[in-house]
């Protein structure tokens, strides 16, 4: 099946050159390493690699051929896979989805396509030297194949909160401005005037297209970027290769829809490329770490042996890529500044971590601008201050308390909590946090192999950790764990891979030779490894193949599991459209049905707002669970309502209040066919998908005038000029200092204290005006 | 043609983000230049909805000037 590399050495291919992981250029460093080695290491090493380099480059003819072939069946065994995927989906009934949602309804051969496409990339893994063009078409067919699965087979854009954020673009490009007091969001509306204007320019009016697609494209375009991160690593290319296939295995969370969340993640993954890239420090520095003591003293018992193992002297586990002018690092600082000011425009999570994961790799020196978390806190804290004041005036309390309240609102399903409605959805939610827990525990258990192998790997422990900072700061309404999760995945899915294939490579070209106490150690991990190679080499790859399959179903089981009330079907759409038409101008009033506390998030599960966003409201009604009184109730409420008020119900809703709220799926057939019966109600739209009640005649009622839009506007108090100064002031020169900085040759710290010295009075009086306007606006 | 107008609001700060780039290695500095493109895009795009100046035809020419202005720096810095 597989041509396993005979000699020795073979497997641990090692990477060389300007290697990229993710993008493909990694070369097997057989045939490359100069033999004539003058590093100091090159001794024992040396003389391995000699001896079996010459198997390798001999490999013509037979072995030649035999590879050959291994490839053409993969490719083929690909082929088949994609074809088994996609072929049998044509047939699919979308309607017969049972709580498991798609996957209930997905043919067989194409999860037995999942399974083989699957198994193709891993048997890629096996063979002796990576085929970049195979890794690469497997690696794009597996995330699109994955991600495109339900935007294949609905003819509408899922994700009813995508359609609300179609809603804040419309606005937006509607009335060229935003009304703060709207929704919380409307806050930062970097994201929305971003897709506004690209959208208006290109003279796009329908979203549709761009809702529907937008998932795949931003999980392709997640890749550049981490492929980026996966090159800095010093790994074997099958560790890079399966954490770059892993990394839109492991997304099932479902925040790649057209969101600013979406939209931040892709700056964040940037922002971390560009740090690990071009921003480490040099490798002096990296190797005299680690370090406590001298070589020679050796302590002994167990707390000392947990000590060393801990803190003793350890590989790093990142290269450090060519040097690059310091022109070019200035022109990449600015480049990170600017996606902070737009990460901090767009959404209120990201820029907090990317400032935690800078703040980590400062602290464990991984990263020399070591002021870039506290000008990226500057830059967060004074958006928060100035530019969100229609968010937090008011009611500092409840923001600061537990500023859930906008983030259940995007969260119309992906809740983590276990639901008592149905037992299907409740099993789809347990695989939720099942799989976060495997992948988790399954990133510490290779962090803890490589560090047995003394390779330390600082960069993927702040990757995995950094995201974990994000608790302190909001509770999110109860989905930070899920977002914790979706920024910890660059960092796990390294360290996952690392699990099976944990060897370290050595660069010839980028990694000087180790200083010679820290050599023993390096050959003391080479000493411990398995003789025999094929079993060593077979063994990770068929673990990862075990994990891989139960990580692919798990996907299409998890990401698709709430089908049944996140997709959205054309008549939903309709319904909303046909009250725009019926009231043309002034206030609309959705009732809406719910049998849950809607404190949380008060908002019916269909596609809402998607056109005329601030006319709507949504009054919720508690169903009495019995058709008769809710009819009447229903009636009662929309006489408050007056000739404002519409009673919506749709198919999605429906089957959210099946599955997560335990009413009949008899209930909502019968409470439309008793409303389409009253007396007092008139049908204003209805079909399979959605139905629209309004009362026959409602009571003259004055049409209540819309509220005038709150526009971003920073709010004026005594000391709020001086802080519309100091904030440029300090940001010039906090960017200064950080140029300097740049400028400066490493150990040589004293060109930066004048610029610390001016950065103490700034910030100290940034800081009063904040808390000030905090106190004052408040 | 929506494509394309969509390229020539993208491609041109690349351009000059890439020029301005010119020490890194093709992949680096094709992301790099991609970000920075977006990052210039989005900005505009902010600043006109801040300041209460949306135009989405002013914020294309606000996007070629910008794009000629960083080709214009990595000229002054060759």
């Amino acid at each position: 099946m597989l041509t396993m590399p005979r000699g020795p050495w073979r497997t641990e291919t090692h990477t060389t050159g300007p290697l990229t992981a993710g993008t493909g250029s990694t070369a097997t460093i057989t045939t490359a390493r100069p033999v004539n080695t003058t590093r100091r290491s090159a001794g024992r090493r040396g003389a391995r690699q000699g001896k079996t380099r010459r198997p390798v480059s001999q490999s013509t003819g037979v072995r030649g051929r035999v590879r050959l072939d291994a490839a053409v069946v993969v490719w083929a065994v690909f082929v088949i896979g994609l074809a088994l995927f996609w072929l049998p989906l044509r047939g699919v009934e979308l309607d017969a989805m049972s709580g498991y949602g798609l996957i209930s309804v997905l043919p067989v051969p194409t999860l037995a396509g999942a399974a083989v496409l699957t198994a193709g990339f891993l048997i890629t893994l096996g063979l002796s030297r990576p085929h970049r063009a195979l890794l690469t078409v497997q690696l794009l067919c597996t995330a699109v194949s994955l991600h495109a699965l339900a935007q294949a087979l609905e003819p509408l854009a899922r994700f009813p909160t995508a359609w609300q954020h179609a809603g804040f673009i419309e606005y937006i490009t509607r009335t060229h401005g935003v009304d703060t007091l709207l929704d919380a969001r409307f806050n930062w509306p970097g994201f929305f005037a971003l897709i506004g204007f690209g959208t208006r320019a290109a003279g796009l009016d329908d979203l549709e297209p761009v809702l529907h697609w937008a998932p795949v494209l931003t999980n392709l375009l997640y890749l550049g970027p981490f492929a980026l991160i996966l090159r800095t690593l010093r790994a074997t290319w099958r560790a890079k290769w399966f954490a770059a296939w892993l990394f839109p295995v492991a997304n099932w969370v479902g925040q790649d829809y057209l969101s600013p969340q979406a939209f931040g993640y892709l700056l964040y993954l940037c922002w971390v490329a560009i740090l690990v890239n071009w921003f480490q420090p040099a490798p002096a520095t990296v190797r005299a770490e680690g370090r406590r003591r001298s070589p020679g003293a050796r302590r002994t018992g167990r707390f000392w042996r947990a000590y060393d193992w801990t803190f003793g002297p350890m590989e790093p586990g990142e290269l450090r890529r060519p040097p690059i002018d310091t022109r070019d690092r200035s022109v990449l600082f600015l480049l990170l500044v600017a996606l902070i000011v737009v990460a901090t425009a767009s959404h209120q999570l990201t820029p907090f971590l990317m400032i935690a994961t800078a703040a980590g790799l400062v602290v464990t020196r991984r990263c020399t601008l070591r002021g870039l978390p506290l000008l990226g806190s500057v830059i967060f804290v004074a958006w928060l201050s100035f530019m969100t004041r229609g968010y937090w005036a008011g009611h500092l309390g409840d923001v600061f308390g537990g500023v859930g309240r906008l983030g259940t609102n995007l969260s119309a399903s992906v809740g983590d909590r276990i639901t008592r409605g149905s037992p299907q959805l409740a099993r789809v939610q347990s695989a939720r946090i099942a799989l976060a827990v495997l992948v988790s525990s399954l990133a510490l258990l290779g962090l803890l192999r490589r560090r047995t192998r003394r390779t330390g790997d600082r960069v993927a422990l702040v990757l995995l950790l950094a995201p974990l900072a994000s608790f302190g700061l909001q509770s999110y309404g109860g989905e930070i764990a899920l977002r914790t999760y979706f920024f910890m995945l660059p960092g796990a899915c390294v360290l996952v891979s690392y699990l099976f294939f944990p060897a370290r490579t050595v660069d010839p070209a980028l990694d000087p030779a180790p200083a010679p106490d820290t050599e023993p150690v390096v050959v003391q991990a080479a000493r411990r490894r398995p003789r025999r190679r094929r079993l060593r080499d077979t063994v990770p790859v068929f673990a990862a193949a075990v994990l891989a399959l139960a990580l692919v179903f798990g996907f299409v089981l998890v990401r698709f599991g709430n089908e049944r009330f996140e997709r959205v079907r054309a008549g939903e759409v309709k319904a909303f459209e046909v009250m725009l038409e019926r009231r043309p101008k002034g206030a609309i009033d959705v009732v809406w049905l719910t049998a849950e506390d809607t404190t949380a998030s008060g908002f019916p599960v269909m596609p809402w707002s998607h056109h005329g966003y601030e006319r709507f409201e949504y009054p919720e009604l508690h169903t009495a669970r019995d058709t008769a009184g809710d009819v009447e109730a229903i009636t009662a409420r929309l006489r408050e309502q007056g000739q404002t008020g519409f009673f919506v119900t749709t198919r999605g809703h429906e089957a959210y209040l099946n599955l997560s709220s335990g009413l009949p799926v008899s209930y909502s057939a019968r409470l439309r066919e008793a409303l389409s019966r009253s007396g007092d109600l008139q049908v204003v739209f209805a079909d399979r998908d959605a139905a629209v009640f309004a009362l026959r005649s409602p009571p003259p009622q004055p049409d209540p005038a819309l509220r005038r839009p709150a526009r971003l506007s920073i709010g004026l108090t005594p000391w709020t000029p001086a802080g519309v100064v100091y904030l440029p002031v300090l940001l010039g020169v906090l960017m200064a200092r950080e140029l300097r900085r740049l400028r400066t040759p490493p150990g040589r710290r004293g060109g930066l204290r004048p610029y610390t010295m001016l950065v103490i009075p700034l910030l100290a009086g940034l800081i009063a005006v904040i808390a000030e306007r905090f106190v004052m606006l408040n | 043609m929506a494509v394309l107008v969509l390229l020539l609001l993208v491609v041109p700060p690349a351009i000059g983000v890439a020029a301005l780039l010119p020490g890194l290695d093709p992949a680096g500095r094709a992301v790099a230049s991609a970000a920075g493109a977006l990052v210039v895009v989005a900005l505009v795009a902010e600043i006109m909805l801040v300041t209460s100046l949306w135009s989405p035809g002013g914020g294309l020419a606000a996007v070629a000037v910008i794009s000629a202005v960083l080709l214009g720096l990595s000229r002054i810095r060759r």
